[in-house]
């Protein structure tokens, strides 16, 4: 099965076809769970939220629109969206993370356009070594201002400063 | 102004808004499409890299719960995102000529096309709710009065499975919801105190039958319009 069979699946799910949304659970669930597991890593949290996830995307399937995005991007971006407000639910208090995001483990996707992504990836090189590590912690890890506060030692203000910069500057650096 | 949404939409995207900013923004989107644009903007912009993280198969019982939990019916019809449902006030020019104070007492609210030839309108504020500033879906009157609501479907898709449900949005607040839409025909709120002093919208939403489990819209929003008082003289 290929690619671009996604839409047509979702335009069955949309009219309540079990089939056709078991087939995309199976086409997009690895995906979106890794995308889940890096925001919840504890598994059972991050399958509670898959489970939300998927029963967003069976209800909302109709409210999926081709021209503004992928199948795949509408439904990561439930599930991620999913994915954060179950982690600050649960952990209003943030639980830090240290880890450095590696930005080079990212695989090339076959989903986005090699250039897309290319071209995003240039525009973070172009950023602070800390300003990228801030926006790919709230992107990808889902750290909130404060969870970000707190683990840097800068206070909630700083680090609003320091994204919008960095958001004019990813801005600035795609758009241009 | 533009840099402003452009670096709250980016904020919202990137989940770094606090509560307080996210619930505003959110209520924000409900009825600003510069907003919403701002967001799918940076949707598009960021979305590569959540696509790029490694995948992670989940355990097989997964499906099993997800299959399990998917209802009877969902969202038929292609609606539209909730995201691209706009305000349509210009449309209530259609009734906004010829109208004065009704008096007190009066018969029950008549249709809006009534209101034109109107020797006693029952109503001094009205809304037209449309798809992304399409015709008009519905007409809304208001009688402050009365405290009376009257929702009129001019041209509505019918939802089987599901219920239409009517929110209200006054100023800066949360949606809060008035009711569900009757099948078939007008319907009549009553006991409705609205606060016209504010600025007041009025959404459908698509929900599961019988209304939204939250308290908030959970589907599509497919129709929104501003209440808009008529002159009263």
């Amino acid at each position: 099965m290929s690619a671009e069979e996604l839409p047509d699946l979702l335009l069955a799910v949309a009219d309540g076809d079990r089939t056709a949304f078991a087939r995309f659970y199976e086409r997009t669930s690895a995906k979106l769970f890794g995308v889940v597991l890096r925001i919840l890593p504890e598994r059972a949290m991050a399958e509670d939220a898959m489970q939300e996830a998927y029963a967003k995307i069976w209800r909302n399937a109709a409210g999926f629109d081709a021209r503004r995005g992928s199948p795949i991007t509408w439904a990561a971006t439930i599930a991620r969206n999913v994915a954060i407000d179950l982690r600050r639910r649960e952990r209003p208090a943030g639980r830090t993370r240290d880890e450095d995001f590696d930005f080079d483990a990212l695989r090339d996707p076959q989903e986005v356009s090699a250039e897309q992504l290319a071209a995003l990836r240039v525009c973070l090189d172009r950023l602070d070594a800390d300003q990228r590590a801030l926006v790919l912690a709230a992107y990808l890890n889902g750290e909130s201002r404060e969870e970000l506060a707190e683990r840097l030692g800068h206070p909630t203000g700083t680090i609003k400063s320091w994204l919008h910069r960095s958001l004019a500057r990813l801005k600035g650096c795609l758009d241009g | 102004m533009a840099d402003d949404i452009d670096m709250l939409a980016g904020e919202y995207v990137l989940g770094t808004l606090d509560e307080a900013e996210r619930r505003a923004f959110e209520r924000r989107l409900l009825t600003d499409p510069a907003a919403v644009a701002a967001v799918a903007t940076w949707q598009e912009r960021l979305s590569p890299l959540l696509l790029a993280v490694p995948e992670e198969a989940p355990s097989s019982r997964l499906w099993t719960r997800i299959g399990a939990g998917a209802g009877p019916a969902n969202d038929n019809g292609r609606l539209r995102r909730w995201q691209v449902a706009t305000v349509a006030a210009a449309l209530v020019a259609l009734v906004s000529t010829g109208v004065a104070l009704r008096p007190h007492a009066g018969p029950p609210a008549p249709a809006p096309q009534v209101a034109q030839q109107a020797p006693s309108p029952l109503f001094q504020s009205v809304a037209a709710l449309s798809e992304q500033g399409g015709a008009p879906a519905l007409l809304v009157t208001y009688d402050r009065e009365r405290k009376e609501m009257r929702v009129m479907p001019v041209n509505v898709a019918p939802r089987p499975g599901h219920s239409l449900e009517l929110w209200v949005i006054a100023g800066k607040a949360a949606p809060k919801s008035i009711g569900l839409m009757r099948e078939d025909g007008a319907t009549e709120l009553d006991r409705m105190a609205l606060d016209l002093q504010q600025e007041m919208t009025i959404a459908v939403s698509v929900e599961p039958k019988g209304g939204s489990p939250t308290g908030l819209p959970t589907g599509p929003v497919i129709y929104s319009g501003r209440m808009v008082s008529l002159p009263t003289s």
